[in-house]
């Protein structure tokens, strides 16, 4: 299927397309917990799911400047650490961007059945 | 860690001052923990190459700072464009049209037509271009200002808008519109030209011998100007 496509520069530009608005859901499901960065993107991929360092750490900063996120400078490992964690407006959006979420799984899955 | 200073720094020479310092500690601090991450999994001590490859994941500085900005990172948005381009041409054709009307003029008092013609492309033609492109100035400044001047609920979709009420397809209601438009347009450089240039308001005299400029607006006439600004609006 996928030889049949001969640019693929179009296939990967669509591809990151789609992702890229699973970004902030998959962000903000997985800082219940207080993360810094690296850490972060650490249980991201664990789970499978790759981000682009360069695309999340400006997105946690993004996050944290419209409220959803609160963090904290912390400077007792071996090196200063900005710790992230979701706030209770971030609970909130997280909250109802899953349920979108759920509701577009299932219609999507009606449409690629 | 030569490398990551200097990347660090790259990365900060694109960002504003604000905050600059705080994001580039927490670039700084992610390289490193990337790096160590690295050297555990490599099983040896960070080196030169590690860096590389760390950096270089991380992505170009310009780009990587760039993604930080928040902001508008243009002048003119996609929102106001559209009605950018049309006051742009509007005011072009008939400033234009202007310049037009006014060498036709100077051409049919001429009596010496060639001699005129050539002080036309010497001196008008110059001055034409020149006209234009601080009309484009003025007006790409007017833009990028509303552009974040104006709420941003100004430029959402108004659901509440009522279809019955969209324009009957008739050839004079388009007419109708770009005289509307037109008008907006003149009052707006009116209003521009003389609250700000008064020196220029006055009629132009395009002669071979007398070419000048009589003023028309007396001394005193500064007092009413926010008078006739209302009475126009």
């Amino acid at each position: 299927m996928q030889r049949m496509i001969k640019d693929e520069a179009q296939l990967d530009k669509l591809i990151s397309e789609i992702r890229r608005g699973t970004l902030i859901l998959s962000v903000l499901s997985q800082l219940d917990k207080e993360q810094y960065g690296y850490s972060l993107m650490q249980v991201l991929t664990a789970k499978g799911m790759e981000i682009d360092q360069g695309t999340l750490y400006p997105l946690l900063r993004r996050l944290e400047k419209q409220g959803l996120l609160d963090s904290d400078w912390r400077t007792d490992g071996p090196r200063p650490r900005r710790y992230y964690i979701i706030n209770k407006q971030g609970e909130e959006i997280l909250h109802a961007l899953s349920v979108e979420w759920r509701y577009l799984v299932q219609v999507m899955e009606k449409l690629l059945a | 860690m030569e490398l990551v200073d200097r990347y660090v720094y790259a990365v900060g020479r694109h960002l504003p001052r604000r905050g600059r310092a705080d994001i580039e500690t927490e670039i700084r601090s992610l390289i490193e923990d990337t790096l160590d991450g690295y050297a555990q999994k490599q099983g040896r001590n960070v080196d030169e190459e590690m860096v590389v490859a760390v950096l270089q994941e991380f992505g170009k500085p310009e780009e990587v700072a760039a993604s930080y900005r928040s902001g508008k990172q243009y002048l003119v948005g996609p929102e106001l464009f559209p009605i950018f381009k049309l006051v742009l041409t509007v005011v072009i054709s008939v400033m234009s049209a202007f310049y037009l009307i006014g060498i036709l003029i100077a051409l049919g008092r001429a009596e010496d037509f060639w001699n005129t013609l050539l002080t036309i492309f010497s001196g008008r033609l110059p001055e034409y271009f020149s006209t234009m492109i601080g009309i484009l100035g003025i007006i790409v400044i007017v833009f990028a200002v509303l552009e974040r001047v104006l709420p941003e609920q100004a430029f959402v979709d108004d659901e509440d808008w009522d279809p019955t009420q969209l324009e009957k397809v008739e050839e004079p209601n388009r007419i109708n519109r770009a005289g509307l438009i037109i008008s907006i347009v003149f009052l707006v450089i009116f209003l521009i030209w003389f609250n700000f240039f008064p020196r220029f308001v006055g009629i132009y005299v395009f002669a071979d011998k007398d070419s000048g400029f009589i003023s028309v607006l007396v001394d005193g006439y500064q007092a009413l100007m926010p008078w006739i600004n209302l009475w126009w609006i």
